[in-house]
C-alpha cells in the first residue's frame, strides 16, 4: 500500500511536487504566528489538539450508553445538540485556519519574483498552492473528526435505525462535516479573489485586512453567540427568525439530517440552501482562482512597485510632544499594518468585541429603559481588561527589528518621555475606544447619573489597568527583540483573566449598590483615584531611574562545576630541574 | 546566441521601450546600461520572460522564447537587483530548491551546492537561515543559485552590489573565465568603472531607446571624452551635479531665524 | 639664544594654504587660513642648518574658534629655511576642536578581539576614507563610533570629549547611515523622515520644508507617500540619506552609501560628500568601491583583521608603496586570498 502511493506520488511532475513541499510548509502565514519555520512541529501540535478534542467527544459518546437517555425527546435532543455542535465546531475551526492561512492560496510578489526566472509553469504554481492549502483542510477535518465521527454515529445511528443506520449517521456526519468546511474555505476564497480582481490593488490590501480581523471576530462571535436548538418545536418557534435563514451552520445541520433521513419536512428548505450554498462557494472558489492565475500573475509582474498618485495625510493629529506624537502615531501605524500584530490584537479584541455584541443584543431585545445591573457593568469592565491586556501584548512583538537603530541613534530626550509616550499609546488605543463603545451601549440604560457615574468608574480602572499593565515595561513599544522561551504571558494571562472575573463579578455588585449614593460614590472615586495615581507616581519614579533597552538578552546561566585545583607540591629542590 | 529584434512595450499606452535591438555572443561579456526609468528593468523582465513585449521578439539560439519559455528558462541563470529570495530557507536548502526545480539530480545538488557554498565563504552559515544572512552574502547564494545548473546565458543585474573588494574580485575573475567557457554574459550595472574595465561591449539605453552599442574604448574615443563615465554623461544628459549637492547642503542649513 | 616661538600653522582644510617661508635673514613671515577651533601641533622635522640652531620646533598654539582668519607672524633673530616639513594636524584635549578621534579602540567578542588597538582622527574640512575587507572590523568601529556598540577597550573622542560623557549632545549632532537599509516598510518615505525629525525634536514647519527640499533635489518627492516596502534600494538610500542629513550634523558617518544608487544619484552624493567637507563637517565614509574612494577621499584608514594598517593620505600612500592606485595598494595590504584561483575552482565546479 505504502510502495503504491510512492509510485502514485512519483508519477506527479516534480515541480509539482517540489513546490507542493515548499507552500506546505508555508500555508500558515508565518509571520502572523512567530513561528520560526518549525511548522511541521506547529501543525503537529495543531492536529494534536483537534484529536483529542475530538477523542473528548468520543468519550462523551460512549458515556452516554451508561446513562442514556429515557426518552424518544431526550435521544432526539441529545442528536441534534451533537450534530449541530460538530457541525459549529467543524466550522470554527476551518474558519480560524482560513484567518491564520489568510491569502496564502494567491501568489504573492515574492513568489512571482523568485519563481517565474525558474522553468516551473504557472499552472503548477496554482496547483501546488492549491493542494498545499487543501491538505492542511483535510488533516483539520480528519483529526477533528477521527474518533467523533464514528463513535457518535455508532451511538446515535444504532439507536434510530439499526445498523444501516450507522453506516447512513456515517455518511452524513463525514458528508456534513466535508461539505461545511469546503463551503466556508471556498466561499472566503471566492470573496478574497473577486475583491483582488475587482479593487485596485492598494484598496483591495486595505479591503483584505479589514476582511481578516472580521472574519476572525464573525466565526468567534458567531461561535459563541449562536443558540443551539434541541427540538423541532424549537426549530418551529425560531424559523421566522433571522438566524436560522442566515447562518450557514443550521443549514449545514439540516443537510446533516436530510442526509440521514431525520429531517422534519418544514425545515427541508434549509437543506437545500445549504446544498446550492456549497455548489456556489465551489464553483466561485475555482472561478476565482483561475481567473486570479490568469490575470494577477502578469499584473503583479507588470506592475511597479510603487503606485503613482498616492496622497498621504495633509496634516496629522499631535498627541503632545513631538516625542509623543511621534512614538503614537509609529505605534498606530505598525498595529494597523503589520498582518502579525492586527492577527494577534484580533484574538483579544475579538472577545471584547463579542462581549459588545452580547450587550448589544441584549440592549436590543429588552424593552428599554434598563437599570444599571451586574450584566452591564461586568461585560464593560472585562471588555476594558482584554483590550489593555491584548494591547500589552501586542507591545513586545517587534516589527522590522533591525530598523531599531534609528531610535537607539536619535535617543535625544531622557528614557521616561518615551515611557510617557507609550503610556499615551496605551490609554489611546486601548482604554478610549473601550469607554466610547460603553458609553454608546449604555445609552439605553437609565437614570443618566448612574450611567455616568459608571463611566467615570470604568475610566479610572481603565487608567489603573493601563498602568499596572506597563509595570516595568521599559522599552518603546515594537522595537525590542522578542525572546519566545522568556514568556510566559500566556500562562499569567489566563490566570489573570480567571482573578480578574472573579474580582469583577464581585465588584459588580458592589458598584450597583453604591451608584445613587453620592457619599458611597465618593468614597469610591476617592479610593479609585488615588489608587490610579498612586500606580502612575509608582512608574513616574521608576521610569526615572530606567534604562530603555532594544534588545532581549537571554539571562546567563553560572553553572559552577566545583572543580578543585590541586597546585602541585613546591619543595626547595624542585625548582633545580636537571 | 541571444538577440533581441526590434522589442517594444508600453504599459497603460505609455510606450516605456522602443525599437531595443541588440545581441551577445557567445563568449561575449555585454554591459547595459541607462538611467534609471529608461527601460532597462522592463528589457530585463522581458528577456527573463516575466513579461511580454507588445511587438518584437526574443531569439535565444536562433529559437523564438516564447514559443518554449520552460526550455528557455532552464538554459540562463540570472541574478536580479532585488534579491528576493525566501527568508525562511537556509542558503542551502535554498539551493536545494532550485536544484530540484531545474532537474538536477540530488546527489549532484548536494555535491555542487555544497561546495560552491564553501568556495564563496558560506559555509559555516548554510544552515542559517536566509533572513539572518547579511546583504552580501543573500547576493553569494543568489550567484550560486544562477550557476549552479551551468548555464549557457548568464543575466547579472547589479551582481556587485554587496559585495566587498575580494568577493568582488573574485567574480570579476569568475566571468571572465566564464566567457572564456563561451557563455553569454548580460551585465547590467550602475558601476561604470567596473563596466569599462570587464565588458567587450557596453549597450546605453535611456528613455526607452538605445543611443549606443559598441566597445568602450570605441565610444570613447569616438566621442573624444576621457572615459565612460563622461560618455554616459553627454549621452543621457545629465544634470550638473555639483550644484545638484551645493543645493542640498543649503536646503539641509535652513533655519529660520 | 633665545627661543622664539612661532605659530606656524599649517591646515589641509581647504588644502589652499598660503604659506611662504622667504629665505631672508631676520625675518620669517606667513600667513595661513586657518578653520576656527583647531588647536594644532606641528613638528618641524629638519631644517637646513646654516650655522644656525634650528632643530626641532614644537609649535603649539590654540586657536579662538571663529571664521577663518589670516595669521601674521614674524620672527627677527632667526633664519630658517625650511625643506620638508610635515603637515599633520593632531587634536588633543583643548578646547572646541572638532574632530573624531579614536584612541586604542578595541572591541572584543567573547575574548576574540574584532577590532584591536586602532587610533585614528578624521578631521573636518576632509573626507576621511575607511577601507577594509569583510571581517575587519569596519562595521564593528563605525557602530561603535555611532555608539550602537560598547567599546570593550579605549575611547573615543569627539570635540575632545569622550562621547560616552554626553551620548545625547553627541547623538544631537551625528548623523549615521547604515550599512544596510534597515527601514520600517510599513510606513512611506515621508511618514518615516516625519517621524525621524519628531524623534530629534527638530521644529515641524522648519524639518517639514528640510526633507521636502532634500526629497526634491534627490528626485524622490513624487514617491514620498508611497510605502517603503515598494522603494528599490537606490530610493532607501536616499531616504536615509536625508534622515542623517536633515538635522544639519557636524559628524557624518556613512557606511557604504553608494550601494544601488545610480549613476546620476552616485555623483550628486559624491558631489555631497565633498561640499559637506568643504563646509567644515567631519565625513567619515567606508566603500567597497574603491575608485569612489579614490576620488572623494583625501586621506584614507585601512584596516585588516581588526587592526589599523593605513591612516594616510592617498598621495603619501601611493609615494611610499610605489604603487599606483588604490586598488593595488589595497590589495598588497589587505588582501590576502588568491582570487584567481577561486574564480577557476568556482568554473571548474559549474561545469561539473
Amino acid at each position: 500500500m505504502h510502495r503504491l502511493i510512492q509510485s502514485l506520488v512519483a508519477r506527479l511532475p516534480l515541480g509539482f511536487r517540489v513546490l507542493y513541499r515548499q507552500f506546505l510548509l508555508r500555508v500558515v502565514d508565518l509571520e502572523a504566528l512567530s513561528i520560526e519555520a518549525d511548522v511541521e512541529r506547529f501543525l503537529g501540535q495543531f492536529a494534536g489538539v483537534l484529536i483529542l478534542i475530538s477523542l473528548i467527544s468520543a468519550l462523551g459518546a460512549f458515556f452516554s450508553t451508561i446513562a442514556p437517555p429515557t426518552t424518544p425527546e431526550g435521544w432526539l435532543a441529545l442528536a441534534w445538540h451533537m450534530e449541530q455542535s460538530a457541525v459549529a465546531t467543524m466550522m470554527l475551526v476551518v474558519g480560524l485556519l482560513t484567518v491564520v492561512s489568510w491569502d496564502s492560496t494567491f501568489p504573492d510578489r515574492r513568489d512571482v519574483m523568485v519563481l517565474s526566472p525558474l522553468p516551473v509553469a504557472p499552472r503548477t504554481i496554482l496547483l501546488a498552492k492549491v493542494c498545499a492549502s487543501g491538505a492542511l483542510v483535510c488533516v483539520a477535518i480528519a483529526a477533528l473528526n477521527c474518533a467523533s465521527g464514528f463513535a457518535w454515529p455508532l451511538i446515535l445511528g444504532t439507536h434510530f435505525a439499526g445498523l444501516p443506520g450507522f453506516a447512513r449517521f456515517c455518511v452524513a456526519w463525514w458528508l456534513t462535516v466535508v461539505g461545511a468546511s469546503a463551503f466556508l474555505y471556498c466561499s472566503v476564497l471566492t470573496v478574497q479573489g473577486f475583491s483582488a480582481l475587482l479593487l485596485p490593488r492598494r484598496t483591495f490590501l486595505l479591503f483584505s485586512a479589514i476582511l481578516q480581523l472580521a472574519a476572525f471576530g464573525l466565526f468567534l462571535g458567531v461561535y459563541f453567540i449562536e443558540p443551539s436548538f434541541l427540538s423541532p418545536a424549537a426549530f418551529m418557534a425560531a424559523k421566522g427568525s433571522w438566524w436560522l435563514a442566515c447562518t450557514p451552520s443550521y443549514w449545514f445541520f439540516a443537510l446533516f439530517n436530510q442526509v440521514s433521513g431525520n429531517l422534519p419536512a418544514d425545515l427541508a428548505w434549509l437543506a437545500w440552501r445549504g446544498w446550492i450554498g456549497l455548489g456556489v462557494a465551489v464553483t466561485g472558489a475555482a472561478a476565482s482562482l483561475l481567473l486570479c492565475y490568469l490575470r494577477t500573475m502578469k499584473k503583479t509582474v507588470e506592475e511597479p512597485d510603487l503606485v503613482p498618485g498616492t496622497h498621504g495625510w495633509a496634516c496629522t493629529p499631535r498627541f503632545g510632544g513631538s516625542l509623543q506624537t511621534a512614538i503614537v502615531l509609529f505605534a498606530f501605524r505598525s498595529l494597523v499594518r503589520s498582518r502579525q500584530h492586527r492577527v494577534v490584537l484580533a484574538f483579544y479584541f475579538s472577545v471584547a468585541f463579542a462581549l459588545a455584541i452580547a450587550l448589544l443584543r441584549h440592549e436590543l431585545s429588552a424593552p428599554a429603559p434598563l437599570p444599571i445591573t451586574p450584566e452591564f457593568i461586568v461585560p464593560t469592565i472585562l471588555m476594558m481588561t482584554f483590550s489593555v491586556i491584548g494591547l500589552r501584548n501586542v507591545f513586545p512583538l517587534p516589527i522590522s527589528l533591525t530598523a531599531n537603530w534609528v531610535l537607539r541613534t536619535t535617543q535625544l530626550c531622557p528614557p521616561e518621555k518615551y515611557i510617557a509616550a507609550t503610556r499615551r499609546t496605551q490609554l489611546i488605543f486601548a482604554v478610549l475606544p473601550v469607554w466610547i463603545v460603553s458609553a454608546f451601549l449604555s445609552l439605553s440604560y437609565r437614570p443618566w447619573h448612574q450611567v455616568a457615574e459608571h463611566l467615570v468608574v470604568l475610566g479610572l480602572l481603565g487608567f489603573a489597568f493601563a498602568e499596572v499593565s506597563l509595570i516595568g515595561f521599559h522599552k518603546v513599544p515594537f522595537t525590542c527583540s522578542y525572546l519566545p522561551g522568556k514568556s510566559n504571558i500566556q500562562l499569567t494571562f489566563w490566570a489573570f483573566v480567571f482573578v480578574l472575573l472573579i474580582l469583577g463579578v464581585s465588584f459588580a455588585p458592589f458598584e450597583q449598590s453604591v451608584l445613587g449614593k453620592p457619599v458611597q460614590y465618593a468614597e469610591l472615586i476617592a479610593v479609585l483615584g488615588a489608587a490610579a495615581f498612586g500606580l502612575w507616581a509608582f512608574n513616574h519614579h521608576r521610569a526615572k531611574s530606567a534604562v530603555l533597552y532594544f534588545e532581549e538578552i537571554p539571562e546567563e546561566v553560572i553553572t559552577t562545576l566545583k572543580l578543585a585545583y590541586a597546585p602541585p607540591n613546591r619543595n626547595q629542590g624542585d625548582t633545580q630541574d636537571a | 546566441m541571444l538577440e533581441l529584434q526590434s522589442l517594444y512595450r508600453s504599459f497603460r499606452g505609455i510606450p516605456a521601450i522602443a525599437d531595443v535591438s541588440f545581441q551577445v555572443a557567445p563568449g561575449e561579456i555585454v554591459g547595459f546600461l541607462g538611467p534609471n526609468g529608461a527601460g532597462k528593468s522592463t528589457t530585463v523582465k522581458i528577456v527573463t520572460g516575466m513579461l511580454r513585449p507588445n511587438d518584437g521578439r526574443v531569439l535565444f539560439e536562433g529559437q523564438d522564447v516564447s514559443k518554449d519559455m520552460v526550455a528557455f528558462r532552464a538554459a540562463f541563470g540570472y541574478v536580479p537587483e532585488e534579491a528576493h529570495l525566501y527568508n525562511y530557507l537556509s542558503g542551502l536548502e535554498y539551493l536545494q530548491l532550485v536544484g530540484r526545480l531545474r532537474g538536477l539530480g540530488e546527489a549532484l545538488i548536494e555535491v555542487k551546492a555544497t561546495r560552491l557554498l564553501k568556495l564563496l565563504h558560506l559555509e559555516s552559515w548554510q544552515y542559517s537561515p536566509i533572513s539572518s544572512y547579511s546583504k552580501g552574502m543573500r547576493q553569494r547564494v543568489l550567484l550560486a543559485a544562477a550557476l549552479l545548473h551551468d548555464p549557457k546565458l548568464l543575466i547579472f543585474d547589479e551582481p556587485l552590489s554587496g559585495l566587498d573588494v575580494v568577493s568582488a574580485r573574485m567574480f570579476k575573475d569568475l566571468l571572465e573565465l566564464l566567457a572564456a567557457q563561451g557563455k553569454a554574459v548580460l551585465y547590467i550595472s550602475h558601476v561604470l568603472e567596473v563596466v569599462e574595465q570587464i565588458c567587450s561591449r557596453v549597450i546605453v539605453i535611456a528613455k526607452g531607446r538605445i543611443l549606443a552599442d559598441a566597445a568602450p574604448s570605441d565610444l570613447t574615443k569616438l566621442m573624444k571624452l576621457p572615459n565612460l563615465e563622461s560618455v554616459f554623461a553627454q549621452l543621457v544628459e545629465q544634470q550638473e551635479t555639483r550644484s545638484v549637492a551645493q543645493e542640498i547642503v543649503e536646503v539641509m542649513q535652513i533655519a529660520n531665524g | 639664544m633665545k627661543w622664539v616661538f612661532f605659530a606656524l600653522l599649517a591646515l589641509t582644510a581647504w588644502s589652499n594654504s598660503a604659506l611662504r617661508f622667504p629665505e631672508a635673514s631676520g625675518e620669517v613671515q606667513g600667513s595661513l587660513r586657518v578653520a576656527g577651533g583647531l588647536r594644532v601641533v606641528v613638528g618641524i622635522e629638519r631644517s637646513e642648518t646654516r650655522g644656525w640652531h634650528t632643530t626641532l620646533l614644537r609649535v603649539d598654539r590654540s586657536i579662538v574658534p571663529g571664521p577663518p582668519a589670516p595669521i601674521a607672524f614674524r620672527n627677527s633673530d632667526f633664519r630658517i629655511s625650511i625643506d620638508r616639513f610635515h603637515l599633520r594636524c593632531k587634536g588633543s584635549a583643548g578646547k572646541a576642536a572638532l574632530m573624531l578621534e579614536l584612541r586604542n579602540v578595541s572591541k572584543h567578542f567573547s575574548s576574540i578581539p574584532a577590532v584591536d588597538d586602532v587610533s585614528f582622527t578624521a578631521l573636518p574640512g576632509e573626507v576621511t576614507g575607511y577601507l577594509g575587507p569583510n571581517g575587519s572590523g569596519k562595521s564593528t568601529t563605525m557602530k561603535m563610533i555611532t555608539g550602537l556598540i560598547e567599546i570593550t577597550f579605549g575611547k573615543i573622542l569627539f570635540q575632545g570629549k569622550p562621547i560616552q560623557d554626553n551620548p545625547i549632545a553627541y547623538r544631537r549632532r551625528m548623523g549615521y547611515v547604515p550599512e544596510e537599509p534597515y527601514l520600517y516598510n510599513h510606513l512611506s518615505g515621508a511618514e518615516y523622515l516625519t517621524m525621524v525629525a519628531q524623534l530629534r525634536g527638530l521644529p515641524a514647519r522648519e524639518s517639514s520644508e528640510r526633507i521636502d527640499g532634500m526629497l526634491r533635489l534627490l528626485s524622490l518627492y513624487d514617491d514620498r507617500h508611497a510605502s517603503i516596502s515598494g522603494y528599490s534600494k537606490g530610493m532607501r538610500q536616499k531616504v536615509l540619506i536625508v534622515a542623517a542629513l536633515m538635522h544639519n550634523p557636524d559628524l557624518i558617518l556613512l557606511d557604504e552609501p553608494f550601494s544601488g544608487l545610480d549613476v546620476a544619484s552616485s555623483l550628486v552624493l559624491r558631489s555631497l560628500i565633498r561640499e559637506l567637507a568643504a563646509r567644515g563637517k567631519v565625513v567619515l565614509f567606508s566603500s567597497h568601491e574603491l575608485d569612489t574612494v579614490e576620488r572623494v577621499c583625501s586621506h584614507v584608514v585601512i584596516l585588516h583583521r581588526g587592526k589599523l594598517v593605513a591612516d594616510d593620505s592617498i598621495e603619501r600612500l601611493r609615494s611610499l608603496m610605489e604603487l599606483p592606485t588604490l586598488e593595488a595598494i589595497f590589495s598588497q595590504l589587505a588582501v590576502e586570498q588568491d582570487t584567481d584561483s577561486m574564480a577557476r575552482q568556482i568554473a571548474d565546479l559549474i561545469h561539473a
